[in-house]
């Protein structure tokens, strides 16, 4: 496929995103990586025949599976031809796809941003001991300290582009940041970069300047 | 698509055109046991596996009309729902519904690349089929967990105690491999 604009890895034939992909498909995913990648297939097209064979395998097993009736169908049925029509979503904005709208609540422009580091603005959506989602407003053409993960990052880009060792990613494209990544993230001139980061355990930055921004505002929690 | 998948399909149809009742009752005998069969094997317990299976079907009689055969079968559109609904109600979300209008359920097929090579979703599932039973078993066994089991990578991490990178590494071969069969076997079909 010609279109694919995926980064070019050393070892390309193994893509991170794929098992990602997959575990979406099944519902294996927390609820703010799949809200998540639900965003990356309405952006952008390329995973899409993947994501609907393997949904179609996923929803054979539900075929396959020996049928085990709900209780009482009959005053179901009725529930159901009594309800109500449920109310329509809330229109997707320019910045945010409908699964991610729901997951943070309101749209960018309406959110209580925290500076996190010089040019870069955090918004967090939820945070445990898991890890923590957050959306991250950064300044255009800017660097952002090196910095490594304990567990990996997933990155979804919503507006401008931001490139690493690992390539350029822009909107509707997913970053994967594995533990051992050390990088140094750069945003594309003349836009702000918008995106949405769910990572696995917290991340320090790395590098003099890095240990000590992470002194004040990585660790801080 | 085969001739079940055609009858829902219908069925379907006279639910979003007539609001038929008697169609819908027909789709609910046949899914709703067996969603709510599947979510229980998926570690659900009976009353949540009953739960998101009703408010799959309470989306399936109001959307209905948002259903288009041409780009899914009923089966997996209602499957989606329900997994969407599933991962919600984990999280004790309880305020919204799934809208299926909000997730990739209903894409134009002209956003489908290579939508006209596209192989027939039974094909496609046979090509998966056949490619999952010729992984290496160390791999097999693991995509099982993932995938037929719904795990996430540290869940499985837990139950073999195999170390959580390998257990990445070994299901990322795994699907990586998958997809290139998926797409190798979409080029042939389509020649």
């Amino acid at each position: 496929m010609s279109s694919m604009h995926q980064p070019a890895h050393p070892q390309d034939t193994i893509k991170p995103l794929d098992a990602l992909l997959a575990s979406y498909c099944v519902g294996a995913l927390d609820r703010a990586t799949h809200a998540l990648v639900a965003s990356h297939l309405l952006l952008n097209p390329q995973n899409r025949r993947f994501v609907a064979a393997l949904e179609d395998l996923a929803a054979g097993e539900v075929a396959r599976a020996a049928p085990s009736p709900l209780s009482g169908r009959d005053a179901r049925l009725a529930a159901i031809f009594a309800s109500a029509s449920p109310a329509a979503a809330p229109a997707p904005s320019s910045i945010l796809p409908a699964p991610l709208l729901r997951l943070v609540g309101s749209d960018v422009s309406d959110l209580k941003w925290r500076k996190k580091l010089p040019g870069v603005r955090e918004y967090r959506i939820s945070e445990s001991e898991r890890g923590e989602a957050s959306l991250l407003w950064i300044g255009g053409g800017r660097r952002i300290p090196s910095h490594t993960h304990e567990g990996s990052e997933v990155t979804l880009v919503l507006q401008g582009a931001f490139s690493d060792v690992t390539g350029r990613y822009g909107r509707g494209d997913i970053a994967i940041a594995e533990a051992d990544l050390d990088h140094r993230p750069i945003t594309g001139e003349g836009e702000d970069c918008i995106c949405f980061a769910v990572t696995d355990a917290p991340l320090h930055l790395t590098g003099p300047v890095g240990r000590i921004l992470d002194r004040f505002f990585g660790r801080a929690h | 698509m085969t001739p079940l998948a055609c009858e829902h399909a219908a069925l379907m149809a006279s639910v979003a055109e007539r609001r038929d009742r008697g169609a819908f009752a027909t789709l609910f005998d046949y899914y709703s046991p067996r969603l709510n069969a599947y979510l229980q094997r998926l570690g659900a317990d009976r009353t949540t596996a009953e739960e998101i299976t009703q408010e799959a079907m309470v989306t399936l009689w109001h959307k209905a009309d948002l259903f288009d055969s041409a780009k899914s079968s009923l089966g997996t559109w209602l499957y989606r729902v329900a997994r969407n609904r599933r991962i919600d109600i984990a999280r004790r979300d309880r305020v919204d519904y799934v809208d299926p209008s909000e997730y990739a359920l209903d894409i134009p097929d002209d956003q489908i690349p290579d939508a006209d090579g596209m192989i027939d979703a039974q094909t496609r599932e046979d090509v998966l089929r056949a490619a999952m039973a010729d992984l290496p078993e160390e791999q097999r066994a693991l995509v099982r967990l993932a995938f037929f089991d719904s795990l996430s990578h540290s869940e499985i991490a837990a139950r073999t105690g195999l170390p959580l990178g390998t257990v990445k590494s070994r299901i990322r071969l795994a699907f990586s491999r998958l997809r290139r069969v998926l797409e190798a076997g979409g080029v042939d079909d389509a020649a």
